[in-house]
């Protein structure tokens, strides 16, 4: 008589973290309030020197949580899916930052949504916590980059970045991936490798939402931006994109060229039409047109994520949009044409910039 | 967590803003320059008002 194969679950939650005491309770208490099964959560401490793995092993049992060396996120993500079985024991596995705060239905829909036979990979939707002023700016980044830009990704099949804190993998796959790269920006250099290696598509579950934390100072906003950029052009060299002829390298490659003719516009063609033109109204123009389909589309973010209140920083946002277009060419200088950034990174980029959410941060 | 500078507002801005430039200039009018000043003025008032107004809230 042949043995029965046990059946897989469907979905095991993965949080690894590093120092994060002071949100992985409420992470915890959140991905359950979503619908997550307690026996389905697995934290994994990357030699926190604080309370984190108590407090874990608190809310799941000491055999749902381990510690290990300092590994970085990439290394103990790895261990824990070794550790934990996860591959033989599941159909998916998502791997969520620990700050990330689910909608009380995230888990329901992700485990109705999620198709095994068409998709490998999957991403809900990312939202910012209430913080400080970077988080305002934020509500308008993200829900324009989901609204409008990963629903067009979605349906061209060209889901460039499945982000951290919803990232959701069909766990056959995980053994193609390389998550250790050195990538500043694994999330990304993971979705690309997707791509790259033709594992399969990409699901785009807008209805699923997640919570994350965004900086709350300027100088950790700039060392995000700078991280995510550098992490943005080390996956552009490594993967060549923008030099195949596939889907995702016509698309990176207009973005890309999209930001450089936006930038040469302001740096260089402007001033020169000044120049020799001397028709100074052409600033006016460019300035004017900039500004109102700029508020139109800060305008809609607000009213399609309910949070109207971002409007009142409105000029700021003006302003750390082009601080993003200067790192963005700043990295692209250091990674593709300075040849830097090449080394391995195992550290954790969100230490000391946690803050303790308070019950009723999402409205 | 885009990894690009928010694509596609910028470039309408700046296409919409370049394609009216071209056109414009002819028949350019000092309204166009005052509504510009005035915006800009506007928008510094406005950013200067949110901080201190921000600082007070804290």
């Amino acid at each position: 008589m042949r043995a029965t194969k046990p059946r897989r679950r469907k979905l095991a939650l993965v949080i690894p973290g590093h120092n994060e005491e002071q949100v992985i309770r409420n992470t915890i208490a959140s991905a359950l309030r979503a619908g997550q099964n307690k026996r389905d959560i697995f934290v994994v401490s990357d030699a926190s020197t604080d309370r984190t793995a108590a407090i874990a092993s608190e809310k799941l049992g000491t055999d749902h949580v381990l510690e290990v060396p300092r590994s970085g996120k990439a290394g103990a993500v790895r261990t824990a899916l070794e550790h934990f079985d996860i591959i033989k024991r599941y159909t998916w596995v998502h791997i969520a930052d620990a700050d990330s705060v689910f909608s009380k239905t995230y888990f329901r829909i992700l485990k109705k949504e999620l198709d095994p036979k068409k998709y490998v990979a999957a991403s809900g939707y990312v939202q910012s916590l209430p913080g400080g002023l970077i988080s305002l700016f934020r509500v308008y980044e993200y829900t324009w980059a989901n609204t409008i830009v990963r629903r067009i990704q979605a349906k061209l099949g060209i889901i460039t970045v499945i982000p951290g804190p919803t990232s959701v993998f069909r766990t056959d796959v995980i053994e193609k991936l390389d998550f250790a790269t050195g990538s500043l920006t694994e999330d990304f250099d993971i979705t690309i490798q997707l791509h790259r290696y033709n594992l399969g598509k990409i699901q785009f579950i807008p209805a699923a939402k997640t919570y994350t934390q965004d900086p709350r100072t300027y100088s950790d906003f700039i060392t995000q931006i700078r991280r995510w950029y550098r992490g943005f052009f080390q996956g552009v060299r490594r993967y060549g994109l923008g030099t195949s002829f596939s889907k995702v390298d016509a698309y990176m490659g207009v973005v890309i060229l999209q930001t450089v003719v936006y930038g040469l516009e302001l740096a260089v063609l402007l001033p020169l039409y000044l120049g020799v033109t001397q028709h100074y109204n052409a600033l006016s123009v460019f300035f004017l047109s900039e500004i109102i389909i700029y508020f139109a589309i800060t305008l809609g973010s607000a009213i399609k994520a309910n949070r109207l209140d971002i409007m009142v920083a409105f000029p700021i946002f003006y302003i750390l949009r082009l601080v993003n277009l200067f790192i963005f060419f700043q990295a692209f200088v250091e990674v593709i044409l300075f040849r830097g950034y090449k080394e391995h990174s195992t550290g954790w980029s969100t230490a000391g910039r946690r803050y303790e959410i308070t019950a009723g941060s999402i409205k | 967590m885009n990894y690009t500078p928010t694509p596609i507002p910028q470039v309408l801005g700046a296409a919409t803003g370049v394609g009216a430039a071209t056109v414009l200039p002819e028949t350019g009018s000092p309204l166009i320059n005052s509504l510009a000043i005035a915006v800009a003025v506007g928008l510094v008032v406005w950013a200067v008002m949110y901080f201190i107004l921000r600082k007070k809230a804290q």
